[in-house]
């Protein structure tokens, strides 16, 4: 039997879906809902490394969607941080305003359709504008960075785990008798 | 006690520690502790709404009402597994996780959109129900692919690691 494909590149396609997904402003709102971003980046991992597989290797095992996972995660969480601080290195002060205007619009519409508690909009936008100014100093980069190594991984590893009980367990298809 | 037994005791206690953060968090506030840096690290994971989360000791808890019912829901299918064992590694789980999971999306579209209104119980019950089938779905998993791992590394049942060759 062939050895197993090498994993990286699926990992690293994982990385960058989790990265994009948390690393643009908006776009990471996804996260809230149960970190879906990190979880998906964990799925497509496996899901693409399954692709890989021919008849004649061994099966994937869960370890491979563990170990897959974690990668991913990694990879994700520093894809993120990097896209952060690009885009803040390129946008800065212009990029918070584009921004905090998108967030008042998205919250003023949630919370006039009575999605969001009266009262929350002012505690989201403060907590928002927190973040926004930790994300522009040094300090702020490398907690956030600190707490997304520690967190991507383990989501990342939750959704390959995901992946693999969703789509991973199957035997490879037997190759076609010869026809003599 | 076995390796296999090993992976099931630790990680029910991370699982046990991680949920137990959330609920400590405003309990130490309560006592005039300052645990933002713990309150911003659970932050990464969820939006914190004070007027979404439980509140205890007259804080809000470092994650949200939905949030710590798929965490409590996750705690409970991981006791299950370790406690009662292989027989909760159903073949229906599966289709299972996608419906609770179609349910709980579902919950959370509908409000966003504005057309229904969620409510605690629904927020509690979704995220409850989708933590422990995604706790049945991934943790015989977990412990299996741990299992592996640590066979490959020659780590033998009882824990300590013999040379090898």
């Amino acid at each position: 039997m062939l050895d197993k494909p090498n994993k990286m590149r699926a990992a690293l396609l994982g990385g960058l879906i989790i990265g994009t997904i948390s690393g643009v402003p908006g776009l990471s709102l996804v996260n809230c809902c149960c970190c879906a971003g990190i979880l998906l980046g964990g799925v497509f991992s496996v899901y693409y490394y399954k692709k890989e597989f021919t008849n004649d290797m061994s099966p994937m095992e869960s370890s491979d969607a563990l170990i897959l996972g974690i990668i991913a995660g990694i990879v994700g969480a520093v894809v993120a941080s990097m896209i952060s601080s690009i885009i803040v290195a390129l946008f800065g002060s212009v990029e918070e305003r584009l921004i905090m205007e998108y967030f008042d619009r998205f919250v003023s519409k949630m919370e006039d359709r009575g999605a969001l508690p009266s009262g929350s909009v002012d505690q989201l936008r403060d907590e928002f504008e927190r973040s926004l100014t930790e994300s522009q100093t040094v300090g702020g980069m490398l907690k956030n960075l600190f707490f997304t190594l520690i967190i991507y991984p383990i989501f990342s590893m939750l959704g390959g785990l995901i992946g693999f009980g969703l789509f991973g367990r199957k035997k490879p298809q037997s190759a076609p008798p010869m026809r003599g | 006690m076995s390796r296999h037994r090993h992976i099931e005791v630790s990680l029910f206690v991370l699982v046990a520690l991680w949920c137990a953060g959330f609920i400590l968090v405003p309990l130490l506030e309560s006592l005039r502790v300052d645990v933002t840096f713990v309150r911003q690290f659970y932050g990464t994971v969820c939006h914190q709404i004070e007027a979404r989360s439980h509140i205890v000791a007259g804080f809000p808890m470092a994650v949200c009402i939905r949030c710590s019912a798929i965490y409590f829901g996750f705690f409970l299918g991981v006791s299950a597994v370790v406690f009662f064992g292989r027989f909760l590694m159903l073949p229906w789980i599966r289709r299972g996780v996608l419906l609770v999971a179609a349910m709980l999306a579902l919950d959370v579209s509908l409000d966003l959109l504005g057309i229904l209104a969620n409510t605690i119980l629904s927020r509690t019950v979704t995220g409850g129900v989708f933590g422990i089938a995604l706790s049945l779905l991934t943790v015989p998993l977990f412990i299996e692919a741990m299992d592996s791992i640590l066979k490959t590394h020659n780590i033998p049942s009882e824990g300590v690691p013999r040379d090898v060759g």
